[in-house]
């Protein structure tokens, strides 16, 4: 079996596995308009009594760009414990078949599905808080750059889990929770305070966050963390390089978890 | 009884292997009670501006009090919903769903047990943020008042655990835990007025929240501790309402579940992965 068509044969299985569920779409869906509502209602209580719709295009931009990514970290970081627990594990990672093409197939599907729901609920939130975009190309840069680094941490986790077992839903939450505070998805960096800022300047997820702003709006003042040479050249550098780091991770932790025999314990 | 205590005894000595999820549980309501502030800061200019504009809508009430309340009580009832359907999906998952409905145990004491934990993490979570948040802010929560929120929680907290048997029924069905719960979690946390009041929604919408046992439970707590009105203005009427709540949710949990529960029982059986 060659390479492509073991890759083909996975990416049918994976798609398949993900179509049974369909309400998991829907949830997904109904889930990232309901927390948008939920939290922008109650900051509305401190906007001012005749305010105007324009601060809808952050959370629009935060909400596309956290469902993606946090779709994709939390799917890669539990794909290995969820293989684990159906007993699938030791046949998938011992068969002839190279480990790393159910792990893309798997990326795949999860990257497309989380584009289509991140688009539809994008959508249907422009559309009933009458923001208008000017996107421009930089839009979709930030998007596969963001996508990349979250898989990368994904990869990176899931290697981890060989290890951690249940325990990686503790990490996976953590850094869920850390990049929606620090990363500035749902709100711009000025409403930081500086120790909070110094933090952000950090993670390069803020850095394509004001990016993937200014790809939605074209305006250079939707950039704030840094100049816009700097927010490119960190988000290209740091996502490939998140990506690959998180893939060495996952190979070295697989041939540990073979070495030492724990590969199909759970 | 023994038996549920004995589920009970499961739980905490697998949530004491896992004290990380006692962290995630606190850490969720300063998140939740964070974004709007952090939000509206940066909406209205200025921390001032956005108190100032937040005491137009509300009067007298301390917007961080407010929402530290409706975020905390909020944990209890999230934790709640999750309990039942997390414990059938694992059970499911792991393949002892069967064998577990087998045993001379009756449905009620493993509910019973699996509540009585739930409660206790969720108490946890409760007093642990109100505590931390108070000693942080200084908001004057810890006092006599809230031990009257508190005895609220644990009233308001039955009809809940009757959503969340019927939410079992769902995991039954669908075999899926996660996204049925949170849509119906993230619906409460939209209509029951956990982080603004109920009366921003048309009058529709209100209706809907009248029938959600959340809906009180969040709006007397903060009635209670806070000093804001009640639903219905008197805290006798609210009391009441949340009072049938408890029969009538509780009843239909139970009923539902055991009804879908002897259907699969009868048919194909439960151990469906």
């Amino acid at each position: 079996m060659s390479l492509v068509s073991s890759f083909l044969a996975l990416l049918k299985a994976r798609f398949k596995e993900y179509s049974k569920y369909p309400i998991w779409l829907l949830s997904v869906y109904l889930q990232i308009i309901l927390v948008t509502l939920v939290f922008f209602l109650a900051a509305s209580l401190f906007a001012p009594k005749s305010g105007n719709g324009a601060f809808w295009i952050i959370p629009i931009s935060g909400i596309f760009l956290f469902s993606t990514g946090t779709m994709c970290m939390q799917e890669m970081g539990w794909d290995v414990f969820w293989m684990a627990e159906q007993g699938v594990l030791e046949s998938l990672m011992l068969a002839p078949v190279n480990p790393a093409l159910s792990l893309f197939a798997y990326s795949f599907v999860v990257t497309g599905y989380s584009f289509l729901v991140g688009s539809i609920a994008v959508t249907t939130i422009a559309f009933f808080s009458g923001v208008r975009v000017n996107p421009n190309p930089t839009l979709l840069l930030a998007f596969v750059a963001h996508t990349l680094f979250m898989l990368g941490i994904g990869y990176g986790m899931a290697g981890l889990s060989f290890r951690l077992k249940r325990g990686i839903s503790l990490y996976l939450n953590f850094l869920n929770f850390f990049f929606v505070v620090f990363s500035g998805y749902f709100y711009p960096f000025s409403a930081l305070p500086r120790p909070m800022l110094l933090v952000s300047r950090v993670l390069p997820s803020s850095y394509m966050v004001d990016l993937f702003r200014y790809g939605l709006t074209s305006d250079q003042a939707a950039v704030s963390i840094a100049g816009l040479g700097t927010c490119y050249l960190i988000t290209l550098v740091t996502s490939l390089a998140a990506f690959f780091i998180g893939l060495m991770v996952f190979f070295r932790e697989l041939d540990r978890a073979r070495v030492h025999g724990y590969l199909g314990t759970y | 009884m023994r038996a549920a205590l004995a589920v009970f005894k499961a739980w905490m000595t697998i949530l004491r292997r896992y004290p990380g999820w006692l962290f995630m549980d606190l850490l969720w309501p300063f998140v939740s009670v964070a974004f709007p502030v952090v939000i509206g800061t940066a909406v209205a200019g200025s921390y001032a501006k956005a108190v100032q504009n937040f005491h137009q809508r509300l009067p007298g009430v301390d917007p961080l009090a407010f929402f530290i309340l409706g975020a905390a009580t909020m944990s209890v009832i999230s934790e709640a919903l999750w309990r039942f359907g997390t414990f059938i999906r694992w059970q499911q998952r792991v393949g002892t769903l069967e064998s577990l409905l087998l045993t001379p145990a009756d449905t009620t004491s493993i509910l019973a047990g699996i509540s009585l934990y739930s409660m206790t993490r969720a108490m946890i979570t409760f007093f642990g943020f109100i505590t931390i948040s108070d000693l942080i802010l200084h908001l004057g929560l810890l006092g006599p008042r809230l031990l009257s929120g508190i005895a609220l929680i644990f009233l308001g907290v039955l009809p809940v655990f009757g959503m969340s048997m019927m939410l079992g029924v769902f995991v039954l069905w669908f075999r899926e835990v996660g996204n049925v719960v949170s849509i119906v979690e993230w619906g409460l946390y939209t209509i029951s007025g956990v982080l603004y009041p109920v009366w921003f929604f048309p009058r529709a919408i209100r209706v809907i929240s009248a029938l959600l046992p959340s809906t009180w439970m969040v709006g007397d707590v903060r009635a209670v501790v806070l000093g804001t009105q009640y639903l219905l203005g008197n805290p006798v009427y609210d009391l009441m309402v949340l009072g049938l709540m408890v029969p009538a949710w509780l009843f239909a949990g139970r009923a539902t579940f055991g009804f879908v529960l002897g259907r699969l029982k009868r048919g194909e059986g439960v151990s469906r992965f």
